[in-house]
């Protein structure tokens, strides 16, 4: 029934119904922010990174065959974004690197994830997930945050489904072992 | 028994953290990141769209008139090489009685009148009227 609408709003968008785009914006902006928040850990960032995924998207639209759903599809678009960004922040200076790894390292108060933890547990939780290696954060915040299936979440980045659900398993593994001080 | 129940424990924990990873706190989203994003939806989607399967189509027309001629081509090297008759010349010429007639040449290059009698042998794309003689000319 979902896989159905989809196909119709994405007609829809390639007859140029604006409707249709707006449709899309509103069910997948809040999922996308968020996901580039817990990449880059800069609200600012985020929300650029949020604008380049949507106009890639619209540029791209004609390319995209409905095969994977239009969520996974832009979380594919937002997530080679962020790649790309990282690499050019690497290339452009080594200064300005040191000083993004700095920023993941100590809790900000710009860091938007820090102001949401309320309570001590989630301050916990989200240092432990710092402390986890990028693509064990990746897995971690595809699946259990932003609610990807591991097929989704192979189509997002590019990787066996067999990769993908033994990555995240060992991810929450290293993420318990940290919050019991294991590590 | 004892490794079991540590088992069992452990996989209980790991389904509590992920519950609790799954109850995080939604993160804040700016207000105007919405109208932005609306905002900036280009008028000529449709355009795009339409420009890729134009291009797609074109595509497909390149590839269709490649293999057509690559097809023509081979035909035509089979027929030439394995002495296949090529159409024969025909054409329109005047005869000794100076009225038109149709007429042809065979493979031999006889040219041949209207009721298949060989009127003389002539070279190929070279028209020889009975009668006319080239070195007579005025000129």
């Amino acid at each position: 029934m979902r896989r159905r609408s989809e196909r119709q709003n994405l007609k829809d968008i390639r007859e140029g119904r604006r409707e249709a785009c707006e449709a899309v914006v509103c069910q997948n902006y809040k999922s996308i922010y968020s996901f580039m928040v817990y990449l880059t850990s800069n609200a600012s960032v985020a929300e650029d990174l949020t604008q380049e995924t949507f106009a890639s998207a619209w540029a791209n639209i004609g390319r995209y065959k409905g095969r994977a759903s239009l969520k996974t599809w832009l979380h594919q678009i937002a997530y080679h974004k962020f790649i790309d960004s990282e690499r050019k922040l690497k290339r452009h200076s080594a200064l300005m690197s040191n000083l993004s790894r700095e920023k993941r390292d100590t809790p900000e108060t710009s860091n938007p994830l820090y102001r949401l933890a309320t309570d001590e547990r989630s301050f916990l939780l989200y240092e432990a997930m710092r402390k986890l290696k990028s693509s064990e954060y990746t897995m971690i915040v595809l699946h259990y945050i932003q609610g990807l299936s591991f097929r989704e979440m192979a189509k997002v980045i590019n990787e066996p489904v067999g990769t993908v659900k033994w990555r995240t398993s060992k991810a929450l593994k290293r993420l318990k072992a940290f919050l019991t001080g294991r590590i | 028994m004892t490794e079991n129940q540590e088992q069992k424990w452990e996989d209980m924990r790991l389904k509590s953290l992920e519950a609790e990873l799954r109850c995080l706190p939604e993160v804040e989203v700016p207000e105007t990141l919405e109208d932005r994003l609306l905002a900036a939806i280009p008028d000529r989607t449709a355009e795009v769209t339409r420009e890729h399967q134009v291009k797609w189509h074109a595509g497909a027309w390149d590839f269709g008139a490649t293999a057509t001629a690559a097809v023509l081509i081979l035909a035509l090297m089979f027929m030439v090489n394995y002495g296949l008759s090529m159409p024969q010349k025909t054409l329109i010429t005047e005869l000794n009685d100076t009225s038109l007639c149709y007429t042809r040449w065979d493979q031999n290059n006889f040219l041949y009148d209207q009721n298949n009698a060989c009127v003389e042998k002539t070279l190929p794309y070279e028209l020889k009227l009975p009668g006319i003689n080239p070195d007579e000319s005025v000129y």
